[in-house]
C-alpha cells in the first residue's frame, strides 16, 4: 500500500483489538489460539514461516527490527521495496539470504518501468510488488512488457487486489480499486504462464472471484492481509465456501499438489514486523474455524513460497 | 431510474397487492411475514426529528402529487429531495421555494444529452441543490466522458445521487441501450476521488454488491448509500446480514466523515417509492436498525440528521 505510515498505524491500532474481536468469532478454541505468546504461535510448526507482504519502511533500524522478528519466528521476508531503496534491501539480502527476498515495487505507469524492472534483476530482485494504484486496470495491455520481462524472469509478482485505501480525502486522486480487481488476475495468469501470481487480501470484497481465479490457474494464489480477516472473524468459516474444492479434483496443480483447496492461500501479513505474529494468530484462527489440515497449513504459512523460490527448509 | 413510470407502475402495483409496496410475486407471502407490519412501528418523527427522503421522484403523472407529498410532509415533518425530469423544473423549484424546509429540488439529467452542462447551469440558477436520480447513462458512470457533470457539480458543492446495482427493465420487447454494469458501486468511487468536494449518494446499496458499497463507503468519506428499492424487502429475512456489509469499528475507519462511530452512519433515508408507501419503508429502515441494534443517535442521523447537514436544512 502507498501511505505507509498511516496504514501502519492504523493497522498497529487495530492488530491491539485484533485479538479481542478475533475471540469474539465464537470459535471453541479461540481462547487457546489467542492466549498468546505469539512467539509461540509461530513458532510451534518449527518450520519456515514466509511473509509474501512485507513492506520495507525507510525508517532508521527498519532491517535490524525486522530481522529481529525474522530470527524469533523463523520469518522470511519478501521485501517489497521502492525503486529508490533498492540498493539497500538488495545488499541487506545478500547478506542475509535466507530472511529477506527483495520484490521491487515499480509504479507501473512509469515512462521508464521497463529499465528499471530490468536493473531490478540485475540486482538479484526475485521479484515485483505490491503493484498497486494504477491508471489502468492491470491486465491493459500497456503493462503487458512489465509482464513479459517478468515472465521471462520466472518472477513472483504480489498484486493488491480489492478495495484500496484513500491516501487524500481532500485533493482529487486519480485511483480506482475498479483496476485492481482479481478478475484481472487471471488474464494475466493465463498470458503469462510463467509468472506466479499472487493477489493480495484475497480480492476483498470478492473473495469468490479471487478463489475461483486461484481454483482454475495453477500459477495464481492470495494472501490474506489487510482488513479481510478482521472483517471475517465472526464468520470464519465462511471460507470454506470460497475454498470449496478440496478432495474434489475439481481444482488444478499446486506445487505440491496438496488436495486442500486452502493451499491456494499463502501468508502475507502486511503490517510492521511487530504486528507480523498478530496476523499469524488471524490466520490460525482461520485454520482452526475451517479444519485446515495440518500439511496445508505449512504449505500456506511458508512450504508453498518456498518451493518457489527455491529456499531451503 | 430510466422510465420512472413503467418502474412506477410495477411498484404502484406491487404495493397495492401486498399493502406493503413489497409484492414480489411468490415472495410475497413470506415477506409479509417476516417483516413488522409498518403500522405497528413507530414511524412518525416525534422520537427521531425531521426525516429527510433522499429518494422522492415527482411524479408528474399523478395528480395533486405535491400536494399529497405535502400533506405526508407535515404529518411525517419530511423533507423530500424531488427528484425532477428537466422539463418539469419550474413546477418544482416554485413548490420548493413555497416550502423550503419539505421540498428540495434535484434535477434528474441524462448524462448523455449533449446540452447536459447547460442544463446543469439552468438548474443552479433555479435554486436546485443536485442531481438525482442519475441512471442508465451510455458508459460507465465514471467514465471521463462525465467529468464535466462532476466538475460543475463540484463547483456547485451539489449533491449527486446515483442509480446503483441491477436496474429496472423499461423496454421488454423493444432493445434499450442500458446496463447495470455501468453503474456499480464501485464507479463511485472513482468519483468520489477524482472530486472530493461532491457528496455522492448511492441508491439501493449497490444491489446486489452490498458488500462493495460497505467498502466503498468506509473509504470515502463523501460517499453515503440509501437502501431504498428491492434491498430491504430481499434481505427482510436476514436483516441481520447488514453486520457483515457495515462490519468496521471506528477503530479502524480512518474516512470517518463526522464523529459518530458507527458505520451504519453512512446510511441515508430513501423511498423511492410513491407518498401513499413512505411509511412502508421507514418501516423497513426500523425492522433493520432493530435487528443490526443501530445506536439510537445514528438511527436520526440516517433518517435525517445527515442530510439535514448537508443541505443546511433547520432540526
Amino acid at each position: 500500500m502507498k501511505k505507509r505510515f498511516s496504514r501502519r498505524a492504523f493497522l498497529s491500532t487495530t492488530a491491539k483489538t485484533t485479538i479481542a474481536s478475533c475471540a469474539v468469532a465464537s470459535i471453541s478454541s479461540a481462547g487457546a489460539i489467542f492466549a498468546m505468546e505469539p512467539q509461540v504461535t509461530a513458532s510451534a510448526t518449527g518450520e519456515r514461516i514466509i511473509d509474501i507482504h512485507t513492506h520495507f519502511e525507510a525508517t532508521p533500524g527498519y532491517i535490524d527490527d525486522f530481522l529481529r522478528v525474522s530470527s524469533q519466528l523463523n520469518l522470511t521476508g519478501c521485501m517489497l521495496t521502492p525503486f529508490e531503496h533498492r540498493h539497500a534491501v538488495a545488499e541487506a539480502a545478500k547478506k542475509n539470504p535466507t530472511k529477506i527476498i527483495p520484490f521491487g515495487y515499480v509504479d507501473m505507469d512509469a515512462p521508464d518501468v521497463v529499465k528499471q524492472v530490468e536493473e531490478l534483476h540485475a540486482l538479484g530482485y526475485r521479484g515485483l510488488g505490491e503493484l498497486e494504484f494504477v491508471k489502468k486496470p492491470y491486465s491493459d495491455p500497456a503493462y503487458f512488457p512489465v509482464y513479459e520481462l517478468a515472465n521471462r524472469y520466472n518472477w513472483v509478482v504480489l498484486f493488491h487486489s480489492g478495495i484500496v485505501l484513500r491516501e487524500k480525502f481532500h485533493e482529487p486522486e486519480d485511483v480506482a480499486s475498479y483496476r485492481m480487481r482479481a478478475i484481472y488476475l487471471e488474464e494475466i495468469a493465463r498470458r503469462f504462464p510463467k509468472i506466479t501470481v499472487i493477489g493480495a487480501h484475497c480480492g476483498n470484497p470478492e473473495y469468490e472471484w479471487a478463489s475461483e481465479i486461484a481454483r482454475w490457474n495453477p500459477n495464481v494464489f492470495f494472501d490474506l492481509s489487510g482488513s479481510t480477516l478482521k472483517k471475517l472473524s465472526g464468520r470464519l468459516s465462511d471460507f470454506s465456501k470460497y475454498f470449496w474444492w478440496t478432495n474434489t479434483n475439481e481444482g488444478t496443480e499446486t506445487p505440491h499438489n496438496n488436495p486442500s483447496a486452502f493451499t491456494k492461500l499463502v501468508f502475507g501479513s502486511d503490517t510492521s514486523p511487530k504486528d507480523v505474529a498478530g496476523v499469524l494468530s488471524q490466520y490460525h484462527a482461520m485454520f482452526d474455524a475451517c479444519g485446515v489440515p495440518e500439511s496445508a497449513r505449512k504449505l500456506i504459512l511458508g512450504g508453498t513460497l518456498a518451493t518457489i523460490l527455491g529456499l531451503p527448509d | 431510474m430510466k422510465n420512472i413510470f413503467s418502474r412506477r407502475k410495477f411498484v404502484a402495483a406491487a404495493g397495492l397487492a401486498s399493502g406493503m409496496g413489497l409484492g414480489l410475486g411468490k415472495f410475497e407471502k413470506s415477506v409479509a411475514g417476516i417483516l413488522p407490519d409498518p403500522a405497528s412501528k413507530k414511524t412518525d418523527s416525534s422520537s427521531t426529528g425531521r426525516i429527510v427522503d433522499m429518494h422522492v421522484h415527482y411524479r408528474h403523472h399523478e395528480s395533486n402529487f405535491l400536494d399529497t407529498l405535502l400533506k405526508l410532509s407535515d404529518r411525517l415533518n419530511l423533507t423530500a429531495c424531488v427528484l425532477t425530469p428537466f422539463e418539469h423544473r419550474k413546477v418544482v423549484v416554485e413548490a420548493a421555494k413555497q416550502h423550503p424546509t419539505q421540498i428540495i429540488p434535484f434535477g434528474a439529467l441524462h448524462l448523455d444529452e449533449p446540452d447536459v452542462t447547460k442544463q446543469m447551469e439552468e438548474l443552479h440558477e433555479l435554486g436546485y441543490r443536485g442531481l438525482g436520480e442519475i441512471s442508465s447513462m451510455k458508459k460507465n458512470c465514471s467514465d471521463p466522458s462525465y467529468f464535466p457533470v462532476y466538475e460543475l457539480a463540484s463547483q456547485y458543492k451539489w449533491i449527486l445521487m446515483f442509480h446503483t446495482g441491477i436496474v429496472g427493465r423499461g423496454e421488454f420487447t423493444e432493445p434499450e441501450n442500458v446496463a447495470s454494469g455501468r453503474m456499480r458501486p464501485i464507479h463511485l468511487e472513482e468519483i468520489a476521488r477524482q472530486f472530493p468536494k461532491l457528496t455522492i449518494l448511492g441508491a439501493h446499496l449497490g444491489n446486489p454488491e452490498y458488500e462493495w458499497a460497505g467498502e466503498v463507503t468506509r473509504w470515502n468519506p463523501n460517499v453515503y448509500f440509501d437502501l431504498s428499492g428491492t434491498t430491504l424487502p430481499k434481505m427482510a429475512g436476514r436483516l441481520n446480514d447488514f453486520r457483515k456489509i457495515f462490519w468496521w469499528s471506528d477503530v479502524e475507519w480512518e474516512a470517518q466523515p463526522t464523529d459518530d462511530p458507527s458505520p451504519y452512519s453512512k446510511l441515508v433515508f430513501g423511498t423511492d417509492t410513491g407518498t401513499s408507501n413512505i411509511e412502508a419503508v421507514l418501516g423497513r429502515y426500523h425492522a433493520m436498525f432493530d435487528a443490526c441494534d443501530v445506536p439510537e443517535r445514528t438511527r436520526k442521523m440516517i433518517l435525517g440528521g445527515t442530510l439535514a447537514k448537508m443541505l443546511g436544512l433547520p432540526d
